[in-house]
């Protein structure tokens, strides 16, 4: 379609959009949150009389205080303490909250709130946790029959917080008889999402109504989450979910809404609760991950088996976790022909900050060692990296997974264009140095290059559950309702384009209302790179539905049978006469009044009954440059294949795949939460650095690949994850070449890539 | 010795309304944008002066919000994303941001334009490294940054041009 | 969203009164670029800030042509270091750096006393101003002094100045030819910094960012083995921006660069 420009656009370059950390209630007061100040330890004792001496303060709440509430939320495994109930469980958890007429007056007092501790050992890292005898969570929370999207919860013992396994063929045997084998362990690092609006939230509960404001990307699972806490039916419980400053997925599920509602609950005042960064580093980060991945090849390095160990650390609580761990299960071994498979993951709790979702959601962590491994292996077999994947990749309609949708994307394709535009590239740079001499050969000593190209295939976790609902108005214009939200990736501009070209409307006549639960119709979430496919479906259906509507009012309106009103062009054509649909609706009215609704529903069955909806396709290439002297590593050319199936609004795809590349490169090269004991050395953005201007890779070739093959509208799939899940495996894999020695763990800081040059000098 | 105040009058001027208000020494300038006089457009991030998403323009020169003290406003003239427009007009960074599509979340938005603005104002003749030192320190988590860089080029070939038509 | 402690504010465009005013208690506050923060995260929590913003004397740049010398007023900005003509003409390699301390923002109200006062070990002033045979000029009630910025910063986070006192300016002899400041910033703040001055019969080098404070060496020209020796003694940080070893192995891959010495 065309790339319209944002509809969100005015709104925020003139400071007019509003966020939830902008919105206010009457009367409301304002939070400040007691965090523990250690890793595991029993709480011996909250003091808190000073504090509610303190000017100000309304309340002071702490796990005691919150009566028949609900005391534990996770929509997975309700392990997750709303206030740490007896112990904690990370350096970070939220002990108390302190409610107060002012910001100032509510920080004042938290730092008169004393808690006692007895410590327990502190099992900062996945490998401790899994060998100690110390529990982090010393019950099972896995109820019969509980489950997620499949995902049952592992009950919690030996701090496991879920396991999991895909298996086919004999992994093991094929391994025995293998021509080849090559084995990879990599680490990936604890990486925290920085959404530049970090969480917050703003309850109001009054009797029997629970209102609730927040950054959260998914505001039906909070309703639900919500309902269960206070025992209130779901339509009692409203969430509001305005522009959210950046999700990327770390704003999925449940944070900070039930620690705000129980503030206000207790107050019995409107509550906001905000976090700084540190807070927020602590609420949720990505799962931590060490990676191990054997791959068997036969004498023409085809490959006969993979076997693949997976190690989260996924921090205190469970959160998304364990369906995250599914998932980088299934997106660890790539989309090649592979006759043996067996992949494993364990996910253990650790004394860190919870993990869940992050953009990719598994995808990188698994090939991140997958696609080094078929780097390591193409020079162990001594042929070229692409070649090796060429040989090996699946063709469109092959199947991934046994039972799952087969592959909607041409792979091949999409590399042959990565590998088209790297080659360019190297040509133009050869080319420059021709023309330059020895001035441009004198700039480039001391420098090293390397290239490589990486590519991924997720099964979309995009549930096919939405709803969508379309209004006409008396003047033919429309409103668009849907709960998915906008957070940047621009699913207000796309939803309202499908719509507008369903009803044959100019896209200034569909304004578009969202996520509000009191108004907007159910969806599932917003995440999986779900919503132009999925909620696009749905808004298809919609006007579909409209149209139905439409033209039943139009017969009536003639007395003739429906069968004889037939849509074409955008109108409604009878024997008699072609009418406009506001014509038809004030008809029907019989005033310049009334409106007309279509509503458009998702679920298992017809184009989304097999799952995933659609593969999401990460086929990335990437040239480095390494400083020998300072390990300094930059991006020469980033290469990237939107294979969006059709692009709905090219800038819009192009956008989501920068962005996410661009993440992927922050991971790969800078990103790592560190761990020093019992907290974290950098919780702030002076060193847990993220991408900057200046870091931008030096070219960018940004390809749509636009062939028509998904199951969304238009053909069109997913974009928005794709193009980071390959990223920091790519990199890795061209900054190995680049050095000579093979990294094993990320980001690839410059004393980190400076030790890998000392390793090759020996 | 003269003694310490926690609170302290200050008169300055912000997006050309005169003000006259009583602020605690401890308010931060973001605060009292925000908090006090409801313009909610400047975002307050890492609080750490690296995101820049709290970017005022003070006098002519781009500030941390966040990090700055009201009390120190006395006598200043403040300029927030609010105050760029001319009625419904935008002023050109605002045009180029939109034009370029260099935003997503928006959450950096207001802070990269006014940051563009002061650079702008300060020097209209600034070139593509001007440009890369002053934006490179705003972050923004969306858009992997070409976009922006291309906004604030547009916008920088435009005022020049109009200058130099000025000029004429 | 952090919130700072409550605070006082002592504000005179008189250099008695605001001598008066500071002690340990009472900090003398500029810019704030390190002070804000720190006291959002608790790490200071004084009493009062004593604002030294109006006094005028405080925000002079002066060039004394006879002595050779630029005077600049501890509560000048980064900007308006860097931008000053008599500062860009006298002491390039001083108005360069400055340019490229920290981001736009900190440099609009970030100073050059608030700076070298704080004393952040990963900084590029007081490496550059002790290359220069800077001098800071301090004052209390109880009368003036004047220090070497060797003098003044004596480690990491750590001055010689008792709490009353302040620095008040610093005096910087006209650039020397030959000079230049190398830093390595891979980081929010350089991880290395190396000014050099190169003359017809030595090489000074001084080391800032990774030592705890900056670090001075006066080589005769082509001592590669003194100055093999000064790289090897040198203590360096171990912090995120790498161990000491990868630190050296840059210092030594830049000197062997840019003075031709074999290392």
């Amino acid at each position: 379609m065309t790339a319209v420009p944002r509809s969100d656009a005015w709104e925020k370059v003139t400071g007019r959009a509003r966020y939830a950390v902008d919105m206010a209630l009457p009367n409301m007061a304002h939070a400040a949150v007691v965090r523990s100040e250690r890793a595991h330890a029993r709480i011996a004792g909250i003091d808190r009389a000073e504090a509610e001496a303190a000017p100000g303060v309304i309340a002071v709440v702490t796990a005691d205080d919150l009566g028949d509430l609900g005391r534990r939320f996770g929509h997975i495994v309700p392990d997750h303490a709303v206030l740490a109930d007896g112990k904690v469980r990370y350096y970070g958890e939220p002990v108390a909250v302190v409610v107060a007429e002012t910001p100032h007056q509510a920080a004042d007092a938290a730092d008169l709130v004393w808690v006692d501790y007895d410590d327990l050992p502190a099992l900062t890292d996945s490998a401790t946790a899994l060998a100690s005898d110390t529990l982090i969570h010393e019950q099972s929370y896995a109820e019969p029959g509980q489950e997620f999207l499949g995902v049952a919860p592992t009950p919690s013992a030996d701090n496991v917080a879920h396991r999991g396994e895909l298996a086919w063929g004999d992994a093991e045997a094929a391994l025995a008889e293998a021509a080849a084998v090559v084995e990879t362990t990599a680490r990936f690092p604890l990486v925290y999402g920085y959404a530049m609006e970090t969480y917050n939230a703003l309850a109001d509960w009054q009797p029997g109504s629970l209102h609730v404001v927040s950054t959260a990307q998914h505001p039906l699972m909070v309703r639900k989450e919500l309902a269960r806490m206070f025992s209130l039916p779901l339509a009692a419980v409203r969430v509001e979910v305005p522009y959210i400053g950046g999700g990327y997925g770390s704003k999925s599920y449940t944070k900070l809404e039930p620690l705000a509602a129980a503030a206000s609950w207790a107050s019995g005042r409107p509550v906001r609760v905000t976090t700084d960064v540190e807070a927020a580093m602590y609420t949720t980060r990505a799962d931590g991950a060490v990676v191990t991945v054997r791959t068997a090849f036969d004498a023409g390095a085809r490959i006969c088996a993979r076997d693949i160990d997976i190690r989260f650390d996924t921090g205190a609580y469970a959160d998304n976790s364990p369906l995250v761990l599914t998932k980088s299960i299934n997106r660890s071994f790539g989309p090649y022909r592979i006759p043996n498979l067996r992949v494993r993951g364990v996910a253990a709790y650790t004394n860190t900050a919870p993990a869940s979702s992050y953009r990719g959601f598994g995808a990188p962590q698994g090939a991140l060692a997958g696609e080094l491994n078929m780097d390591m292996a193409a020079d162990r077999l001594g042929i070229d990296p692409v070649e090796l994947r060429r040989r090996n990749l699946l063709a469109p309609g092959d199947t991934i997974i046994d039972g799952k949708r087969p592959l909607d994307a041409d792979l091949a394709a999409d590399i042959d264009a990565i590998v088209n535009a790297l080659d360019q590239h190297a040509a133009d740079r050869d080319a420059a140095v021709q023309a330059s001499g020895d001035q441009h050969a004198a700039v480039h000593a001391g420098t090293l290059r390397g290239r490589a190209v990486a590519v991924t295939a997720s099964d979309a976790g995009a549930s096919p559950i939405s709803t969508a609902q379309v209004r006409m108005h008396a003047d033919g214009s429309v409103t668009l309702l849907v709960s998915s939200t906008e957070m940047g990736q621009g699913s207000r501009t796309a939803l309202a384009q499908i719509a507008a070209r369903e009803l044959g409307v100019d896209l200034d006549a569909v304004a578009v209302g969202q996520s509000d639960t009191r108004f907007t119709p159910f969806e599932w979430t917003t995440g999986a790179s779900r919503t132009t496919t999925v909620v696009g479906l749905a808004v298809q259906a919609a006007c579909a539905d409209l149209w139905d509507n439409l033209r039943a009012k139009a017969a009536e309106s003639a007395g003739v049978p429906v069968d004889d009103v037939i849509v074409h062009g955008g109108r409604l054509h009878l024997a008699a006469e072609t009418l406009a649909p506001a014509e038809v609706i004030r008809q029907w009215f019989g005033a310049d009044a009334g409106e007309v609704v279509g509503v458009g529903v998702i679920r298992r069955d017809g184009a989304t009954e097999m799952l995933p909806p659609f593969w999401e396709i990460g086929a990335v290439g990437v040239e480095v440059s390494v400083n020998e002297a300072t390990g300094e590593v930059s991006v020469e050319h980033l290469v990237t294949v939107g294979d969006v199936g059709h692009a709905v609004n090219p800038d819009l795809v192009k956008g989501q795949d920068l962005g996410a590349a661009t993440q992927g490169l922050g991971i790969a090269l800078w990103e790592e939460m560190v761990y020093d004991g019992e907290q974290l050395t950098n919780p702030n953005l002076i060193e847990y650095r993220v991408p900057r201007l200046r870091d931008t890779p030096r070219r960018v070739t940004s390809v749509l690949a636009e062939r028509g093959d998904g199951a969304g509208p238009y053909g069109a799939k997913g974009a928005g994850e794709g193009a980071l899940n390959p990223v920091p495996a790519a990199v890795a894999a061209a900054v190995g070449r680049a050095v000579g020695v093979w990294p094993t763990e990320l980001p690839l800081t410059p004393p980190r890539v400076w030790s890998l040059l000392q390793q090759a000098e020996q | 010795m003269t003694a310490p105040v926690t609170s302290t009058v200050i008169r300055f001027r912000v997006n050309g309304h005169d003000r006259e208000m009583l602020v605690p020494v401890r308010l931060t300038v973001a605060e009292l944008l925000r908090d006090r006089l409801g313009l909610t457009g400047t975002k307050v991030s890492c609080e750490m002066q690296v995101c820049g998403a709290c970017t005022v323009v003070v006098d002519g020169d781009p500030v941390s919000s966040c990090a700055a003290l009201a009390c120190d406003l006395d006598g200043t003239e403040v300029l927030t994303v609010e105050g760029l427009a001319q009625g419904r007009d935008l002023h050109p960074v605002q045009e180029a941001f939109m034009e370029a599509n260099a935003l997503q979340c928006g959450f950096c938005t207001p802070g990269f334009i006014m940051m563009a603005v002061a650079l702008l104002d300060a020097h209209p003749d600034a070139g593509a490294e001007d440009v890369r030192e002053w934006m490179d320190g705003n972050l923004c988590r969306c858009t992997g940054y070409a976009p922006i860089e291309t906004a604030v080029t547009l916008a920088a070939s435009r005022l020049t041009a109009a200058t130099a038509e000025d000029g004429q | 969203m952090a919130v700072l402690p409550e605070l006082g504010l002592v504000r005179s465009g008189d250099l008695d009164e605001v001598l008066a005013a500071v002690d340990y208690d009472h900090a003398a506050y500029a810019g704030g670029t390190e002070l804000v923060p720190a006291m959002g995260l608790g790490l200071r929590r004084p009493a009062a800030i004593v604002d030294l913003k109006r006094v005028e004397a405080l925000k002079k740049i002066e060039v004394d042509a006879e002595v050779g010398s630029v005077t600049i007023g501890a509560a000048v900005t980064h900007r308006r270091l860097s931008d000053h003509p008599a500062v860009r003409e006298h002491l390039p390699t001083l108005a360069a750096a400055a340019s490229r301390v920290g981001n736009a923002r900190v440099r609009s109200t970030g100073t050059v006393g608030g700076n070298l006062c704080f004393a952040e070990p990963r900084s590029d002033l007081g490496c550059v101003l002790v290359a220069l045979d800077a001098t800071a000029e301090v004052r209390s009630t109880r009368g003036a002094r004047t220090l070497s910025i060797d003098e003044l910063i004596v480690g990491a986070f750590e001055t010689s100045l008792e709490p009353d006192e302040i620095l008040t300016a610093v005096a910087v002899p006209f650039e020397p030819p030959g000079m230049s400041y190398w830093k390595l910033q891979s980081y929010e703040r350089p991880t290395l910094g190396v000014a050099l001055v190169v003359s017809a019969d030595q090489w000074e080098v001084t080391v800032g960012a990774a030592t705890e404070r900056p670090t001075r060496a006066v080589l005769g020209v082509g001592d590669a083995a003194g100055l093999a020796a000064f790289v090897d003694r040198l203590e360096l940080s171990d912090d995120m921006t790498g161990p000491p070893d990868y630190k050296r192995s840059v210092l030594r891959a830049h000197l062997q660069r840019a003075l031709g010495a074999a290392l």
